[in-house]
């Protein structure tokens, strides 16, 4: 899942990248709103962390100017204002969520991933399809009721997958979730992925639970 | 008496009862003048009437009242009185009510009588008039009248004519008439007035009470509209137009009063929330370090990164609070300047030494233009504050690669000392170069500028405030091609 922090103090915008990528997300950081808008436009984004108080453009304008241009990506308000109105304004405004600084990385991590649920109609954290059981609070896959071990890509690639059960996915869309600006993949890097993730969860001549739809891309579980 | 309502009854209530007053006493006065100069003017009648009975016949006064009816005069309750006397003091005649007393003399002419009060013989009050008059003379060639006088005489009172000596006679008259009707008259035109005018004041005592209540009525509706107003949100205004003229300009003063209050609330609030604002963002910063740091085991250099930064941002943050506490002491009056001597050019040179590694990091050209020494006598501690802050602007906002130059100007004689550090690189608009002195503004570039930490942006609103502290000033100005400049000026010894 790929996230997008606009934030201009740059020690928080530092930790929170970090933060963010251990616990598996792709991160894109900007330090200002012009150059946020420009990322956010640019890409699909899973969850926007958006500080309110930036240079160039402030956070209420970008904030607005995306539900203006019709994007549904879900935002969540990281600011140092705490007042009731600041709050009621910023939702107003289109905001999915509204956390005040300082805050527990645990608190923030937790709401990002429920955003990310919000955001693909997923109320459930725990995915099920067929026998295969993906829990992304806990970041934990099970077949058949016995553990997988993925790697954090690998799992990023599943997870996508499965908030998408049932969808063909691109390979685009799978690369735009899974990787952010600063990595640099093979162009095949996503078949490579699918290829692992297919070894793990499909052993011992278990049923196909990934599907190539070919010139599309691949489909979790059952396809119409 | 504390309200305005009751001393505006008071007021009305007591000038009303004044001209009531007044007028029941002037209506009194021309009610009595009237009555007894009609009692007068009747007194005169009878006066006279009188005095046409009398006639001199020769050396003889003759007085006919007996050959008319004359009932007033004949004793009663209710009787007048009338008495003649020659002007010798010698009896002529009286009325039969008089008995044996007599009426004084007055003096007076049947023109212009004399007047008096005074008691009548029968004790009653009354009023007596007198005259002093020459008897008309009987005229002899009239055979008329004679036969006349004959045929009265005839009627049996023929010894009634007194006989006075020729020559003109004085004869002295007074007339006495009691004077009860008026003075009944008078003290029921006294007890109408005392009456009617005490109830005409208690109704309009109610009234006026009703009026000044309705009058004040606008006041009441303002007193409303201001109780409506609260601390909370002061954006309310008392409505100008429904208030009558009188009011208009208090209540414009109250309501620049209260746009006054409102603008130092919003101030006051902004500026606790700014506070709010710039110390949880670094807090944020150093929790979600920490945070993130013990998400894991990581290895010592991992651990010293994120301690490293950490320790950045505590000390960003202590710099501000001291900048926030200076500031805080100096609003309250707090802060003592001590005079001491003080060389600005080794102020300036000492206060350097700690941004030097950061401008050099930084690429900065720094050129100097300082005299050999410049001594003045000032507070050290608070000069190198001052320095202190506008260097660390200087070399955070200059840009990569930039110019900073130091310039101390000393005037020849007298005059001031005057201090400019420029740098290049500014972003700052012209027209925003005086709100660097407004707390926690920053321009955007300020916001952005990276790696060096962030600007709080009360560095140099302190400096202002220092600065007018010691006796001096601050000014920055801006130019076209990017160059900011603060110029601080101390007055030399």
């Amino acid at each position: 899942m790929r996230v997008l922090i606009i934030e201009d103090y740059e020690p928080l915008r530092t930790s929170l990248r970090q933060g963010l990528e251990e616990a598996g997300f792709a991160v894109d950081a900007s330090a200002d709103g012009e150059e946020g808008l420009w990322y956010a436009r640019s890409n699909n984004y899973d969850v926007i962390l958006l500080d309110l108080m930036l240079p160039e453009v402030d956070g209420l304008t970008v904030l607005s100017r995306l539900r203006r241009e019709g994007k549904s990506v879900p935002i969540l308000i990281l600011t140092a204002k705490d007042t009731v109105e600041d709050r009621v304004k910023g939702l107003d405004l289109g905001a999915d969520d509204y956390l005040v600084k300082p805050f527990a990385l645990e608190e923030l991590l937790a709401r990002v991933r429920s955003l990310v649920r919000r955001g693909y109609d997923n109320k459930d954290p725990v995915i099920r399809v067929e026998d295969l059981e993906i829990d992304t609070a806990g970041r934990t896959v099970r077949r058949d009721g016995h553990a997988v071990s993925l790697s954090a890509r690998e799992y990023a690639v599943l997870e996508f997958l499965a908030q998408k059960v049932g969808q063909v996915v691109t390979r685009t869309a799978i690369w735009e979730h899974v990787y952010d600006f600063h990595s640099d993949p093979e162009s095949n890097v996503v078949d490579v992925y699918i290829g692992y993730l297919r070894k793990k969860i499909e052993r011992d001549g278990q049923p196909k639970l990934i599907h190539t739809r070919r010139g599309q891309g691949y489909v979790l579980g059952r396809c119409d | 008496m504390r309200t305005l309502r009751a001393r505006l009854w008071f007021g009305t209530a007591l000038g009303m009862g004044g001209v009531l007053a007044a007028f029941a006493v002037a209506l009194y006065f021309a009610v009595s003048a009237a009555l007894w100069s009609e009692f007068d003017e009747a007194l005169v009648g009878r006066l006279r009437s009188l005095a046409s009975l009398v006639e001199q016949d020769g050396d003889q006064v003759e007085f006919e009242a007996e050959e008319y009816a004359l009932p007033e005069y004949e004793p009663s309750p209710h009787a007048e009185y009338y008495q003649f006397r020659r002007d010798d003091g010698r009896a002529l005649g009286s009325s039969p009510s008089l008995g044996d007393d007599d009426l004084p003399t007055i003096d007076g002419h049947l023109a212009i009588p004399g007047f008096r009060f005074g008691a009548l013989p029968d004790g009653r009050p009354g009023r007596l008039a007198g005259a002093r008059f020459t008897a008309r003379q009987e005229r002899q060639d009239s055979d008329e009248h004679r036969d006349h006088k004959e045929h009265q005489g005839h009627d049996g009172q023929e010894d009634s004519g007194k006989q006075v000596a020729v020559g003109t006679v004085t004869v002295m008259l007074t007339v006495g008439r009691e004077t009860a009707g008026v003075d009944r008259t008078l003290a029921w035109l006294r007890l109408l007035l005392v009456a009617g005018s005490a109830c005409a004041m208690a109704a309009s005592a109610g009234v006026l009470s009703w009026l000044v209540r309705r009058g004040l009525r606008p006041l009441d509706a303002v007193a409303g509209e201001i109780a409506s107003i609260e601390a909370a949100d002061l954006s309310g205004r008392v409505r100008a137009g429904e208030v009558p003229g009188e009011l208009v300009p208090v209540v414009e003063r109250l309501n620049d009063l209260l746009a006054r209050l409102e603008t130092a609330f919003a101030r006051e609030k902004s500026f606790t929330a700014d506070v709010a604002h710039e110390l949880r963002t670094p807090l944020a910063g150093v929790r979600t370090t920490l945070e993130v740091a013990l998400s894991r085991e990581r290895d010592a250099g991992e651990y010293r990164e994120a301690m490293g930064r950490s320790l950045a941002i505590s000390r960003e943050m202590q710099h501000m609070v001291d900048n926030l506490l200076e500031l805080a002491r100096a609003d309250a009056g707090q802060l003592e300047v001590e005079q001491e001597p003080v060389d600005l050019v080794s102020l300036l040179r000492e206060s350097w030494e700690r941004f030097a590694d950061q401008a050099a990091e930084r690429g900065l050209d720094v050129t100097w233009q300082l005299p050999d020494a410049c001594p003045v006598t000032s507070d050290g501690a608070k000069l190198r504050h001052v320095i202190n802050n506008i260097f660390e602007n200087a070399v955070t906002h200059a840009d990569e690669a930039g110019r900073v130059t130091i310039a101390l100007a000393t005037p020849s004689a007298g005059g001031r000392v005057a201090i400019r550090v420029e740098n290049s690189g500014s972003h700052i608009d012209e027209a925003d170069a005086e709100r660097v002195f407004e707390r926690f503004w920053r321009g955007d570039a300020a916001r952005s500028a990276k790696g060096v930490g962030r600007r709080c942006g009360l560095g140099l609103p302190l400096c202002r405030k220092l600065m007018t502290l010691l006796g001096g000033t601050i000014s920055v100005t801006t130019s076209a091609g990017g160059t900011f400049a603060v110029t601080i000026a101390l007055r030399s010894p």
